[in-house]
């Protein structure tokens, strides 16, 4: 009996051993599991962490490149990282690539940003419209980069013309702008690089001033930039008949919600002088921006519908035309009304106003960049 | 006398000791099946939850159009360059029906399907559950009702995503399972 005790105690024993070792060999597997999970997770949070990190250097110093990689030590992982410019989707982008190694595990992330901070994504060009464009006279839609006093800034541009419809060149009018960081000065017929015809905009065209500055997801909801006229911070305005304007120079956000019946939905004959937020618009997308006589506005101007920037009147920044199916023909000037692309008159026109604050609404995974792909 | 008393005494502690042996190799036996189907589906799970992860973080990337084609609770459909070539394929993740996997014994295990340009890559799951849950900018849950109508598939910015796995036959009059659970912010929507 003792003998048969001692043989069943020993095989249990055995039995025993060999199924804890096959355990631990599944709980080894299970930990290992776990473990490379957690270390993808990480590798990943430090890419990201990293590129976000480099993105804000970036957008303090609009100059910060690195060229030749770069690795350095972030939460338990070794980051090798380079920042470079890159013409990526055909644009003129800042690509901020960024491999982390953490516990063994690899993880890579690219992101690219619009080269340019602080230029919102709606703006794509001198004039960005939702309808068919036409220009006629002499006027000029010049797409090349200007400071806000006028003066060409070479290679960073953009384009004359971006339409989701068609555009006619007529008249002596000229365009210009600048395509892969190339200039073209405006001439007649244009070079077809700056204009963009038949466009289609991911999501839908933006449908009101606040969505074209992006809307709830960058701190517009609808009816900021209206509360902010109301306000009348900066010499901001807000009136339902353009006679209600205390006259020039406009400043800050200058909002005329117009009735939507004609002749009442029009604004005529104006002397644009003036810079900031200019903006038009009403309910049914129908308020008429008519005749731009004379007069600099520096700056963005946002209108349902626009019919010739013409004679003395010049725009030095970027217009964006809201409405699909325009009342009076789609003559956005003639004579000799200049529109020129600015990204420093829109700058100037964001930051008077404190509007850049809202838009980069710093926190989490929010940048001061604009980001246009991250492939991780 | 002590003799008997000695010899029945030994054969009474011999059998608890047997039966003691006996449960305990039963129960370490029960516990060894176990864990070894719970590792199997613990890597059935992460590996597809890897692949999960590889796809749903790309959303959007380089895609000019809308990024969403379906978003419903068990299936979702999206547009992402997930080759990063330029060209942006269509990723459709759906669930099988239960009747294709009559052969299991799991009465509730279904495939977990994942097409690449329509076309069937073989990326094929048994699963239990697969739910999609979409947010928006506000991280507030957004309801499928809304998210039948492309404007509504728009607010989409992160979603969380269940997987659970079961064992095809019952171990121990249960069926073992591994589960993952995950929010996830695609960055290019």
């Amino acid at each position: 009996m003792s003998k048969f005790l001692l043989i069943l105690i020993l095989g249990s024993l055995i039995t025993f051993g060999v199924i804890s070792f096959n355990q631990n060999k599944n709980i080894s597997q299970a930990t290992e599991n776990s473990v490379d999970n957690y270390a993808q997770t990480k590798a990943r949070n430090v890419a990201n962490s990293t590129i976000l990190m480099l993105m804000s250097t970036v957008a303090d110093d609009y100059d910060f490149r690195v060229v030749s990689p770069t690795t350095i030590q972030v939460l338990d992982g070794d980051v090798t990282y380079f920042v470079i410019d890159e013409t990526f989707e055909g644009e003129d982008q800042i690509k901020f690539s960024v491999t982390a190694n953490v516990y063994g595990v690899t993880k890579s992330v690219v992101a690219y940003t619009d080269k340019f901070p602080f230029f919102p994504p709606s703006f794509r060009g001198a004039i960005t419209a939702n309808s068919s464009v036409l220009s006629n006279g002499n006027m000029t839609i010049d797409g090349r980069n200007h400071t806000a006093l006028g003066t060409v800034i070479p290679e960073t541009g953009s384009y004359a013309i971006w339409t989701t419809g068609t555009f006619t060149q007529m008249g002596t009018s000229d365009l210009g702008g600048t395509d892969l960081k190339i200039d073209y000065v405006p001439s007649n017929p244009a070079n077809p690089n700056v204009i963009k015809e038949n466009q289609i905009w991911s999501g839908g065209f933006p449908d009101s001033p606040d969505m074209v500055l992006g809307g709830p997801a960058t701190g517009f909801p609808e009816g900021t930039l209206k509360s902010i006229a109301q306000s009348g911070i900066n010499g901001s305005q807000y009136v339902t008949n353009p006679s209600g304007l205390s006259g020039n120079p406009l400043s800050g956000v200058t909002y005329l919600e117009l009735p939507t019946n004609f002749p009442h939905n029009q604004w005529k004959d104006m002397d644009i002088t003036g810079s900031g937020v200019l903006v038009l618009h009403n309910s049914a997308k129908n308020a008429i921006m008519k005749n731009l006589l004379s007069g600099t506005f520096k700056g963005i101007i946002i209108v349902d519908d626009l019919i010739h920037v013409q004679d003395l009147a010049t725009v030095i920044g970027t217009i964006i035309i809201l409405t699909p199916a325009p009342t009076d023909g789609n003559c956005v000037g003639n004579s000799d009304g200049k529109v020129l692309y600015s990204t420093e008159a829109v700058f100037d026109a964001l930051t008077g106003m404190n509007l850049e604050k809202r838009m980069f609404n710093y926190g989490f995974s929010n940048s001061r960049l604009y980001v246009t792909n991250w492939l991780e | 006398m002590s003799m008997w008393i000695d010899f029945i005494g030994s054969y009474i502690i011999g059998g608890i000791i047997l039966l003691i042996l006996f449960n305990l190799n039963s129960t370490i036996s029960t516990a060894a099946s176990e864990n070894l189907h719970s590792g199997i589906m613990q890597r059935n799970v992460t590996s597809t939850a890897d692949l999960i992860e590889h796809d749903i973080y790309k959303i959007g990337y380089r895609v000019a159009g809308a990024d969403f084609a379906i978003a419903d609770s068990n299936e979702i459909k999206f547009s992402a360059d997930i080759d990063d070539n330029g060209t942006a394929e269509v990723i459709h993740y759906y669930c099988g029906d239960k009747t294709e996997l009559n052969g299991t014994f799991n009465p509730n295990d279904f495939l977990l399907i994942r097409e690449i340009n329509a076309v069937e890559p073989g990326a094929k799951t048994a699963v239990v559950d697969f739910n999609v849950t979409y947010f928006d900018s506000l991280s507030q849950q957004i309801n499928y009702n809304l998210l039948t109508t492309q404007a509504g598939m728009n607010q989409i910015r992160s979603l969380r995503i269940k997987l659970k796995c079961e064992t095809e036959d019952k171990i121990d009059d249960h069926y073992e399972a591994a589960e993952w659970e995950k929010t996830m912010i695609p960055k290019n929507l």
